[in-house]
């Protein structure tokens, strides 16, 4: 098994390099703790909302006609900087758009009761909805009391505490992620892109050092060699994402919920997608000088914008760039399953990882056929 | 024949590395193709590897047709590429080990002839260090090793003493003598003549893609042996010296080298008197006079109007 020579000596060659030491153990460690600690204050939890800059998207339903719900439409849904209103009627439809984040918060405006429904994981967008809601249940609340006992009084009446109109019913309130969890999940799935940097000089190194010639020269199939390196990239990242995963675990307390499993599938998908467009910049760039310039820029980019180290905010154009991160599917893909105990975005995560995985497979098929016209390989 | 080659060609571009390239070695030889850098050898050696196809010409090796049976030939042959082919981060042993397990060899086979191959090229008691702590001749050792561990019947070695040391370059061509005392084909590329001229029991010389001769050395050299020659080591203007050689009856050849002047003429009677006669004239003296006969050289200079330094 010429395939297991390959798998071993890219494990070998590449556990020995110091760089991979440093950059796909050491490094993942110091930014959990740094950014976990860093962003401690500001993550985490629904009732520390700091800054309101992120525009929120709510749906409303209106179950009965009412005094309270004739007033919430006539002072909810107007324009405002801070959040758009759009009433939609289907109420199990609305949950649904809330448990997959394609709205922020989904209110069931009842004769006497509201209902918001907010997603705890996105709990910027999510508790900023909510306050504007509980911040209108209060005025009624307010208004209600004083037009029963002192109609007169309306005028006078400037500040109130309380309501008893909201319930907040969050998909999984009793956690959301602090900075440690956000970080340790984070963490764990970024580095992996890092593979596609060692798999891609390795290939290309080989080629500048003429190994892949002596290789070529053998008797070995050139299917075996870069199947057997690429698939031991893919073992190599899975063991040190659970290394990560295990230190954030027993060091950094990080919450993976039920979705340790679903998430190490997740991971397994991701690794062979990078591993696959690792061997594909390995074949075709000219040397690993110029796989470290792409990858230097691609992977920061993917991880910016995959909410890697901060949720970005932004209009629609950014969020819609944003879903072309690699990072922003595999993350709430794992996010979804820890915290709505949802796994639908998992398995799209899955499915798209694969599917790059595949049309990388089908890009290397071609070079090969291409080189062998070249050469006189089999 | 064990190697068999008809009208090989090959472009790259615009350039022409091989043009109808014809070559026949017999077996058990050590065959040596020499040529100035970009003469084609390495195309060749290239082709014959599979890592290169040819555009037109037959290449037939062990009698398998090329590169259609590629497949079956590539066990029976050991590849030295010209650049150093080792993996610097693993040791010697992991190296050696590493390409002999792509010639399917395993066990306690595998670990024999590593072991063998380690100790032919000197490098046993280094073994576990790792080839980046290598001198330049080691790691030529250790390239050579790599190609002949799992014991080929025919060897390729393209250029494999290129920068090292005299030392490291007489253990090479000694190991390569004795591989071939044991049966061992060596297909053999070099622009050094010395090389060629010790090690080969046949030379190809080949120059812009094509063959310009081919035999064993003596053969070689009675391509031109109907032309003496005289070094001539000598003080004074030696420009001035040759120019004035060089118009002597008999004189077909006079040009400066080294210190002294190469002078190539038909054995006439009275060169010699002229050249001495030339010489006082002028007001140099002459140190040595040496008549030998003509080398590899020699025999590319006649044949290209250019030493195989140019």
């Amino acid at each position: 098994m010429k395939f297991l020579n390959f798998f071993i000596l890219y494990g070998k060659r590449t556990v020995r390099d110091k760089m991979f030491t440093l950059i796909m153990l050491v490094f993942p460690f110091l930014l959990i703790w740094v950014l976990g600690s860093a962003f401690s204050g500001i993550m985490g939890g629904g009732d520390d909302v700091s800054e309101p800059s992120i525009h929120a998207s709510i749906l409303y339903t209106i179950t009965e006609d009412s005094q309270m719900s004739d007033l919430f439409e006539e002072h909810m849904t107007g324009a405002n900087e801070y959040f758009s209103m759009k009433r939609f009627d289907d109420q199990e439809e609305g949950k649904n758009k809330i448990k997959y984040h394609e709205n922020d918060a989904y209110v069931i405006v009842g004769a006497d009761k509201i209902t918001v429904y907010k997603n705890s994981y996105y709990n910027f967008n999510a508790s900023m909805g909510e306050l504007i809601i509980k911040a209108f249940a209060d005025d009624y609340n307010l208004m209600y009391e004083i037009a029963n006992t002192d109609p007169a009084a309306l005028t006078r009446v400037g500040d109130v505490t309380g309501s008893g109109f909201t319930e907040e019913v969050s998909f999984d309130r009793d956690r959301t992620p602090g900075s440690m969890d956000y970080y340790g999940v984070s963490m764990s799935t970024m580095f992996i892109f890092y593979g596609m940097i060692f798999l891609g000089t390795y290939f290309a190194g080989n080629r500048l050092n003429k190994t892949e010639g002596r290789i070529k020269a053998s008797p070995a199939n050139i299917l075996s060699y870069q199947w057997g390196t690429a698939l031991g990239n893919v073992v190599l990242m899975i063991l040190q994402a659970v290394f990560i995963i295990g230190a954030g675990l027993i060091v950094f307390k990080v919450y993976w919920g039920d979705a340790l499993g679903i998430g190490l599938l997740v991971i397994l998908a991701e690794t062979l997608m990078v591993s696959a467009m690792g061997t594909v910049l390995g074949l075709t760039m000219k040397n690993e000088g110029a796989i470290a310039g792409i990858a230097q820029i691609v992977i920061p980019a993917i991880v910016f914008l995959g909410d890697g180290y901060v949720e970005i905010g932004g209009g629609g154009t950014v969020q819609a760039i944003k879903k072309l991160s690699p990072m922003y599917w595999i993350n709430h893909g794992i996010f979804d399953a820890i915290y709505l105990n949802e796994h639908r975005t998992a398995y799209i995560s899955i499915a798209i990882s694969l599917g790059v995985a595949v049309v990388c497979t089908a890009v290397i098929a071609l070079l090969n056929v291409k080189r062998n016209r070249r050469t006189a390989n089999a | 024949m064990i190697i068999e080659c008809r009208g090989l060609e090959k472009t790259y571009k615009d350039v022409k590395a091989l043009r109808g390239l014809n070559l026949s070695i017999p077996k058990g030889i050590i065959y040596g193709l020499l040529g100035p850098n970009g003469a084609g050898k390495s195309t060749f050696i290239n082709i014959m590897a599979g890592l290169v196809k040819a555009d037109a010409g037959s290449l037939i090796v062990a009698e398998k047709e090329l590169p259609g049976e590629i497949s079956a030939v590539k066990g029976k042959m050991g590849f030295v590429p010209q650049d150093l082919a080792i993996y610097e981060d693993l040791n010697a042993y992991e190296n050696i080990s590493f390409f002999a397990s792509l010639y399917g060899l395993k066990g306690k086979e595998k670990k024999e002839k590593v072991e063998r191959a380690l100790e032919f090229v000197s490098l046993t008691d280094r073994k576990k260090d790792l080839a980046k702590t290598y001198s330049g001749g080691m790691k030529r050792r250790l390239n050579l090793a790599c190609g002949i561990c799992h014991e080929p019947s025919i060897l390729v070695l393209d250029e494999p003493t290129v920068g090292i040391d005299p030392q490291s370059r007489n253990h090479i061509m000694e190991s390569i003598k004795l591989l071939n005392s044991n049966g061992m084909t060596v297909i053999y590329t070099t622009h050094y003549m010395e090389e060629a001229e010790t090690l080969c029991d046949r030379i190809g010389i080949i120059d812009h893609g094509e063959i310009l001769a081919e035999g064993t050395l003596e053969e070689l050299q009675k391509t031109v042996s109907e032309n003496e020659l005289l070094l001539i080591e000598v003080s004074g203007n030696l420009e001035e010296l040759s120019h004035r050689i060089s118009t002597i009856n008999g004189i077909i050849d006079s040009h400066i080298e080294d210190d002294g002047i190469l002078v190539k003429h038909n054995g006439q009677k009275g060169i010699l008197e002229a050249i001495v006669r030339h010489t006082a004239e002028i007001g140099s003296e002459i140190h040595k006079l040496e008549s030998r006969m003509p080398n590899l050289e020699d025999v590319f200079l006649s044949m290209t109007g250019r030493t195989l330094r140019d």
